[in-house]
């Protein structure tokens, strides 16, 4: 497998043979318990039962990695809704989002809806949910989700993300996790390191989704910006670029920190570029630090500050 | 550029956000049969309510649910019931989620066997002891180690024998498992 995609960023990689190596392997599947329907001990009991090693994930005590050949998709306790399927590293963002119940929270890029599926069971079915979409097709597949994990705490709308209206508004939190170039689901994914598919195309659609995140929150609510992409254009230059715009009464980072779980900074420097030195706070996620995929993650509080 | 949101325009409309967005309808008697077939107290659905965006389905929802009135939400909540058929049927997700708190017409613990063929939309057929809470002919409820899986049509036999009556699956097909999993694990030998 060639990495010379991931060549530019060997500069801000610690290790960057355990790196290539951790690329190297597949990924380990990860469910979680659908805390309405179980309970983090009977998900570990079945998965005795099915000859899975129990394997919880020590940093969220309702999920559990399984061996990369499960099929988890395919169990009658998938069926009845007791547990969704979702990557280790994409949990993140939701943590740190950190929903809370009867809020009001905006999945702006939703599809297929695992992380809004996440949000609504922290909120434990109560308060509102909009899960968002720009494709039809894809906004469907966001209510197969929530129906087999039996949610009635979420809205589906098929909208542009950048130019949702305004009136929707206030959310108390709100999840931006947007397109991006994919890098990090290259263990699933190979194809995503493939040269020619250009890498910061989406920048442009990124700073539009976050400022209109800023936008949409709710004064003194929180903003969680997250991609599966290690490019500093699609990462710390789009953070960079809306707390410059906002103001730092109006927008400032907070820390993306979750214990038990091994990350790095977010860069202070890209090509030359210097970036507002709160980035530091932001999470660079590896593949080699904690056997997942790669993952961006900023958590920015609305102001206005005094 | 942001500046913060200005407070909403101040409105006469007393209604809920929920309201606004979407028509409510009248829940009373459609639990009011949910209690009557399944014996689903309607304190079951205590804060939720039902409401209608599409003329075939009702939907179920939180009643502090504050849906956006634009863009024009595509769905709202979770699909509870159906309503354009002759005996209005409960969606499997509704089933999954409620259904636990059924007490008559309900198989809460099916056979392995009987999961098997039910999720792969087949018959299956009960015992006098399985269908002991059975009222007679129409919908009931099947799931397996309690947790509830959806929906069949019982029918009654009307001859004597091993089996009292038949259970058509309405499990839907795109809720399927591949047919070539054991839905019970690689470690499951029976």
């Amino acid at each position: 497998m060639s990495f010379e995609t991931l060549e530019r960023y060997r500069p801000f990689i610690d290790d960057w043979d355990g790196f290539v190596a951790a690329l190297s392997r597949p990924l380990p599947i990860c469910v979680w318990t659908n805390t309405l329907k179980s309970t983090p001990e009977q998900l570990a009991q079945w998965m005795a039962e099915g000859g899975y090693p129990i394997d919880p994930v020590s940093w969220y005590a309702r999920a559990f990695k399984l061996p990369s050949n499960a099929s988890p998709g395919n169990r009658i306790e998938y069926v009845a809704g007791l547990y969704h399927v979702q990557e280790e590293a994409s949990l993140l963002p939701v943590v740190l989002l950190d929903p809370q119940p009867h809020e009001r929270i905006f999945d702006m890029c939703a599809a297929p809806g695992n992380k809004t599926a996440q949000i609504a069971v922290h909120m434990q079915n109560t308060g509102t949910v909009l899960a968002n979409d720009r494709d039809f097709r894809r906004v469907r597949a966001i209510g197969h989700a929530l129906e087999r994990l039996g949610l009635h705490n979420t809205t589906t709308t098929t909208f542009d993300a950048a130019n949702f209206p305004r009136e929707s508004g206030p959310f108390d939190r709100i999840l931006a996790d947007v397109p991006c170039s994919c890098e990090g689901t290259s263990r699933k994914n190979p194809e995503v390191l493939d040269p020619t598919r250009g890498i910061g195309l989406a920048s442009g659609l990124q700073k539009a989704i976050l400022k209109k995140a800023v936008q949409l929150c709710r004064p003194g609510g929180r903003i969680v910006y997250s991609t599966c992409t290690y490019a500093p254009e699609e990462n710390e230059m789009v953070v960079n670029d809306a707390l410059g715009e906002a103001g730092h009464n109006m927008l400032r980072m907070i820390p993306a920190q979750i214990p038990g779980f091994k990350s790095a900074p977010g860069l202070l420097e890209w090509q030359g570029q210097s970036f507002d030195p709160q980035m530091k706070q932001a999470m660079r996620v590896y593949p080699h630090h904690n056997d997942t995929g790669g993952f961006f993650v900023a958590v920015l509080e609305k102001g206005p500050f005094t | 550029m942001t500046q913060p949101l200005e407070p909403s325009a101040p409105s006469n409309d007393t209604r809920s956000a929920l309201e606004q967005v979407v028509t409510v309808i009248d829940a009373a008697p459609c639990f009011a049969m949910l209690e009557s077939r399944f014996g689903i107290a309607p304190h079951t659905f205590a804060g939720l309510c039902l409401v209608q965006s599409n003329p075939k389905v009702v939907h179920i929802v939180n009643a502090d649910h504050q849906p956006p009135l634009r863009p024009a939400p595509d769905t709202i909540g979770m699909p509870f019931m159906r309503i354009k058929m002759i005996h209005p049927k409960l969606t499997t997700a509704a089933v999954m989620r409620f259904g636990n708190a059924a007490t008559q017409n309900v198989l809460a613990s099916a056979e392995k066997r009987q999961i098997r063929a039910f999720i792969a939309r087949q018959d299956i057929e009960v015992s006098a002891e399985e269908a002991a809470n059975f009222t007679g002919r129409g919908y009931v409820l099947i799931g397996y180690r309690n947790m509830m899986l959806g929906m069949g049509f019982y029918a009654p036999y009307d001859r004597p024998g091993q089996t009292v009556g038949v259970v058509q699956s309405l499990f839907p097909k795109a809720w399927s498992v591949a047919s070539d999993r054991n839905p019970f694990g690689e470690a499951d030998v029976e």
